[in-house]
């Protein structure tokens, strides 16, 4: 299989482009579908891995403070992400506490290593051979990072509770919130394409038979 | 970045310019109208597409097994495979999840001794009688309606695309992207069940304890996320022009 660099595709109704360049915060989408393409950018790593790095910084204090703590007399139940999975592994629904595992813990932690993994060495101006497969796992689990959602959740508990007993915002919950904004951040910033030919630009430079690519110039 | 733009003209300039098909598409100078009587699609003209990097890949000895894709090692289909097949088993899984997930309660809340179970149609009792229209509307619409609405839109997606209808296709599409976007919403009701759980464990004071509604209910979501992903969008384009 060989790329053809000169034509790119809408995903989702198969409609071939020619391609040319697209300036910087323009979007593109396909005239048949209405699909969003791309959005053109000058420099699709530094924000990314700014934003990758402020959520992982925050996803720690997200997830070992407690986000909600119930209080009852001198008795205080603090309630943490983690706290909540193993709640359910001790009620033995092991299937249920994978899946609240595997969205807000395993999913963004990853994500967000893989993009940082994979961003840091394009920033630096170097080649990784491990890059576009730490890039490819950051893209296969970024949809299961449901952190957002259970933001909301965690709101929604509190009202919910407010008539059974008193209930405080736990610590965590400014760094989640300012999490749920750089999440989203991310993704509005993250631009595979551009990235993947960054990706394969630097593989093909570790293998001089491909430098006829250089027409898309390396940034410094 | 590089930006799409439609491909009518054929460009001479190119060497790995593919067989054209069909009627020529339309004149030059009108790029901005969709190019319908004669979609050049990718499949038509031989070339594939990667599913996760999207570059447009094309076999030099036509060959028929696609293999890899060189940039990102995704492995290569024309069309997602068995896609029809495999949304409709999973809409039925979803259906039938949907019913215990229903039916069973999500959680038991005790109070001073006293245990209560609560569905999720409960759930959202619960928080009108308190007051919270707000509350109830979130979880209604992200427990109740998303799922439903989501199973029914991609039923009748794949059942057109199974007729190879060529019923209005724009609609359609943005029937798929609004399905993909909102489908996450339902998780909401599963975080809370465990984030309450978690919070609320003073023995028989008062105690929230999950219950296997809940399971159900998770897998109701995932499967529908899992239905949604199996559906191939372009197989709504596909048959469009396909008579020329």
């Amino acid at each position: 299989m060989q790329i053809e660099p000169a034509f790119s595709a809408c995903p989702a109704c198969d409609l071939l482009f020619r391609r040319r360049p697209l300036p910087h915060g323009m979007a593109a989408s396909c005239p048949r579908c209405g699909t969003t393409l791309g959005v053109g950018t000058d420099d699709p790593v530094s924000r990314p891995l700014a934003l990758a790095l402020a959520s992982l910084i925050l996803f720690f204090v997200v997830s070992l403070e407690p986000l909600l703590v119930l209080r009852l007399g001198d008795r205080e139940v603090p309630a943490t992400l983690f706290g909540a999975v193993l709640t359910l592994v001790d009620a033995k629904m092991y299937p249920l506490a994978f899946l609240v595992f595997w969205t807000s813990l395993l999913a963004p932690l990853t994500t967000l290593l893989g993009l940082i993994l994979c961003l840091w060495p394009l920033r630096q101006g170097g080649t990784s051979r491990l890059g576009p497969g730490f890039f490819r796992i950051a893209l296969a689990l970024l949809p299961w990072a449901l952190v957002g959602i259970y933001f909301l959740s965690v709101l929604l508990a509190l009202f919910k509770l407010k008539d059974l007993a008193e209930i405080h915002l736990g610590a965590a919950m400014v760094a989640f919130a300012a999490l749920v904004v750089t999440m989203t951040a991310l993704r509005g910033s993250l631009h595979p394409e551009p990235l993947w030919e960054r990706l394969e630009l630097l593989n093909d430079l570790e293998h001089p038979d491909g430098l006829d690519n250089l027409e898309h110039p390396k940034r410094p | 970045m590089i930006a799409p733009t439609p491909a009518d003209r054929p460009n001479p300039g190119v060497a790995a310019t593919p067989p054209t098909s069909g009627p020529p598409g339309p004149a030059p100078g009108s790029e901005a109208l969709p190019p319908v009587p004669s979609p050049r699609t990718a499949l038509r003209l031989g070339l594939l597409v990667c599913p996760l990097c999207r570059a447009v890949l094309r076999s030099p000895t036509g060959d028929t097994n696609p293999g890899r894709c060189p940039r990102c090692q995704s492995s290569l289909h024309p069309r997602k495979v068995a896609s029809l097949e495999r949304t409709w088993a999973l809409i039925l899984t979803a259906l039938i999840l949907y019913i215990p997930a229903n039916l069973l309660p999500i959680m038991t809340v005790t109070r001073f001794g006293r245990s209560e179970t609560s569905t999720i149609l409960n759930g959202i009792q619960t928080l009108i009688t308190m007051g919270l229209w707000p509350l109830a509307a979130i979880v209604f619409f992200a427990s109740v309606v998303v799922p439903l609405l989501k199973l029914s839109v991609l039923a009748g997606l794949a059942f057109a695309a199974g007729r190879h209808s060529t019923w209005r296709p724009e609609e359609r599409a943005r029937l798929y992207r609004l399905v993909e976007s909102v489908g996450h919403w339902s998780m909401v009701d599963v975080f809370l069940v465990a984030i309450l759980a978690a919070v609320v464990d003073l023995g028989a004071i008062a105690a929230i304890e999950p219950e296997a509604g809940a399971t159900y209910f998770g897998a109701v979501v995932v499967v529908t996320l899992f239905a949604a992903h199996s559906f191939d969008p372009r197989l709504t384009w596909d048959p469009l022009g396909a008579e020329a």
